[in-house]
């Protein structure tokens, strides 16, 4: 009886069951993808972050162990009367390490923008060095290297070791130089798109609530009507109060799936096609989709019980 | 026509008036959160932009050749925020910088001569240039007198430091350290104008630029590889007119062209990557939540429409015609619009310096053309209502009085 009641409900409630759902579905998938996307962004800035390349530069000192690194070694030498640093690394690992660099060309010979210019050499110039024919490519870095030349090699006597590690403070007293800059600006960034994500998600889940106190406002009047019948069948009050519970937790146990999936999705989409990053979704997540769906539709619930109450049977029959 | 038309949608909307105040703040909700959404998306990218911007990402040095090298001078720096520099709008920071050796105790240690910070007359108003100017560069300690010294995070803060330079030893007080994340931390800041005096040298070594870059996209990226002069002069125009990390250099260089303009790649190339994915995820969101205010809107003209039937159906039973309800039913949701419009203009106005403050700890304006545009959007939907009125008065008269 109350299955087949609940039902009949459903099938007549249809066309404001199907917006409610529709609209609170919508706001569950922005409060969801707010927060995913709020909880993933730590994994977008990292991976932004790693382009800052090496964050430790380390001059091991004469026999201290050499950690895992890309090792540089430097010697001075003269070209065309002037001196010039000449780097020996293995350059694409070093490369590989610093993705911002830009290297103009394909040559063999790697020279820094400030070496280039002062021996006035351009990208693709054909250099004889050391007896040897070398093509010249241009490396644009805004570090150091930018006045070096460099050569691929193997170093087993490296003068530095550059590293990206998550833990630079561990050479912290070591010969190191370390590089942190944009770290402070990371924990600014992260905390604004986090308070950002927050502050949609609120005005979504208003919305939401607003989106189903006027559709509810609309069946009002029809529900007035079969509770009237109810009463005036001698139905006892929780009885009612049961079906429409029911009702609204079923609406928001739909809602919450069909905005978990969509948050999924959105969450997915927003970083994957846009920020290239997979989603986490944090646990919460769900609970927080849930929540705000029950508040919505009890909402709804609180409405019909509002207007149904100090009624007497003859209005309710009426729907007044 | 109109005054009758209003005093009847007005009788009307007295009549209903919960509904219609249920319609109206219903409105009003959903444009306020476009319109605090829309100018946070739309502020975001450029905060965040600032955020990013706090350290120097820019560095400009004399030119060296073979034959000669040039020099750069204060008023070099000064060049950055005058009016002949495209993009002095863009420049966020500057101090110029002097570089020295001397000792402290037995010590090496490196100085820099530059300025803690020092106003000076700009394109528009004064620009405050200097090293404590950088957002991103944390300092703690008092405000620096001329004679004092900041140290860099990885050097000893004493009150008074016992500074060796050019055979002669000088005491200096110690007003306070600086943490920047960078091989300036191994640095010990001086006044210029000392160091100037105590080396007798006048030239700078290099300014240090903090600018606002937008993120590369193909044409930028073409720049990069090629150069500038590889451009025909239609992409050069667009890739002058955006500011890119090459062409605000490209610009600087404009200005001092005895300088030579490095972009610290590692700086922008991050910069560059976090607006790129923020403003990406900004704007779906946008997307979405003016789906979620327009889903809003409709729900709530649906409501009233709904609650209206009856009405309509006593009004064609008494001869009046589908354009005059549709005038009606045009002039109430109107009616609330506006009302709405106004509640939505007065509540954001009031929320986005809150919002803003809260997210961003900066206080940003709606855009003037995101809140037309947002306000209009209720007008816009009202159209809807039409649609939905229209299916009802299709309902015989008989079932529409009921």
């Amino acid at each position: 009886m109350f299955k087949q009641l609940l039902i009949a409900s459903f099938r007549h409630r249809r066309r404001f069951y199907l917006p409610m759902l529709i609209a609170v579905s919508l706001a569950l998938c922005l409060l969801g993808g707010a927060g995913i996307v709020g909880g993933s962004f730590q994994s977008v800035l990292d991976r932004e972050m790693a382009k800052y390349g090496a964050n430790v530069i380390l001059h091991p000192e004469p026999g201290e162990p050499v950690p895992d690194g890309v090792p540089v070694a430097v010697q001075r030498k003269s070209y065309m009367g002037q001196q010039v640093e000449v780097a020996t690394a293995p350059v694409k690992r070093l490369l590989r390490l610093n993705p911002a660099w830009l290297v103009r060309g394909e040559g063999t010979l790697l020279a820094g923008q400030e070496t280039a210019r002062l021996l006035g050499w351009h990208r693709d110039d054909q250099i004889n060095l050391d007896g040897t024919s070398r093509r010249v490519a241009i490396l644009k870095s805004g570090t150091e290297f930018d006045s070096f030349l460099i050569l691929s090699g193997q170093v087993n006597n490296p003068d530095m070791v550059l590293l990206r590690t998550a833990h630079p403070e561990q050479y912290r007293g070591r010969n190191a130089v370390i590089l942190q800059e944009m770290v402070a600006s990371r924990y600014q960034v992260l905390a604004s798109i986090k308070r950002l994500m927050l502050s949609v998600g609120i005005l979504a889940a208003i919305a939401a609530i607003a989106t189903v106190l006027n559709l509810a406002r609309v069946d009002a009047g029809r529900r007035r009507r079969e509770l009237g019948i109810f009463k005036s069948l001698g139905a006892p009050q929780h009885m009612m109060y049961k079906i429409i519970g029911t009702e609204f937790f079923l609406l928001a146990v739909i809602a919450t799936l069909i905005g978990f999936a969509g948050s999924i999705g959105l969450g997915w989409g927003i970083l994957s096609g846009i920020a290239s990053a997979p989603p986490h979704i944090s646990p919460d997540i769900p609970a927080a989709l849930f929540f705000t769906a029950l508040v919505a539709f009890m909402a709804a619930g609180t409405m019909y019980y509002l207007e149904s109450k100090r009624r007497l049977v003859i209005e309710s029959l009426r729907g007044e | 026509m109109f005054s009758f038309l209003f005093r009847i949608a007005a009788k009307s909307a007295l009549i209903q008036k919960y509904r219609f105040l249920a319609l109206t703040f219903t409105i009003a909700i959903a444009s306020t959160l476009l319109i605090i959404l829309s100018a946070l998306y739309f502020n975001a990218e450029s905060q965040m932009a600032v955020e990013l911007g706090g350290v120097p990402n820019m560095v400009v040095e004399p030119q060296k050749s073979i034959v000669e090298t040039s020099r750069l001078t204060v008023n070099d720096l000064t060049a950055l925020k005058s009016e002949d520099h495209f993009w002095h709008n863009n420049i966020l920071a500057a101090t110029p910088v002097m570089e020295a050796e001397g000792t402290l105790g037995n010590r090496p240690v490196r100085i820099a001569g530059t300025w803690f910070r020092k106003s000076l007359p700009a394109a528009r108003d004064s620009f405050a240039y200097g090293l404590l100017t950088f957002r991103g560069w944390t300092y703690a300690g008092s405000p620096p007198k001329a004679n004092a010294v900041i140290t860099g995070a990885n050097l000893p803060a004493d009150g008074q430091l016992r500074l060796t330079l050019n055979g002669h030893t000088y005491s200096l007080p110690v007003a306070g350290t600086l943490e920047t994340g960078s091989y300036w931390d191994d640095y010990m800041f001086v006044n210029l104008e000392w160091l100037q005096q105590v080396t007798n040298r006048h030239s700078l070594d290099k300014i240090l630029v903090s600018s606002l870059i937008k993120p590369k996209d193909q044409l930028a990226i073409k720049v990069e590889q090629y150069g500038e002069d590889s451009l025909p002069m239609d992409q050069f125009e667009k890739w002058y007119c955006s500011p890119y990390a090459t062409t605000v250099a490209y610009t600087i260089n404009e200005v001092i062209p005895q300088g030579n303009v490095k972009v610290l790649r590692r700086i922008t190339e991050v910069q560059e990557g976090v607006i790129k994915a923020s403003s990406g995820t900004f704007l779906a969101l946008f997307v979405l939540t003016l789906v979620a205010a327009v889903t809003a809107v409709l729900s709530a003209q649906r409501m009233y429409v709904s609650a209206h039937l009856r009405d309509y159906g006593i009004m064609t039973a008494m001869g009046a015609s589908r354009g005059k309800i549709f005038a009606q039913l045009i002039t109430e949701i109107g009616l609330a619009a506006l009302l709405s419009g106004l509640i939505s203009f007065g509540i954001s106005k009031l929320l986005i310096g809150f919002l803003s403050h809260v997210i961003f700890d900066i206080a940003f304006q709606a855009n003037l053309t995101l809140l037309i545009i947002s306000v209009a959007i209720p007008f816009a939907t009202a159209l809807s209502a039409l649609v939905m009125v229209k299916r009802g008065l299709n309902k015989d008269v008989v079932q529409l009085l009921r």
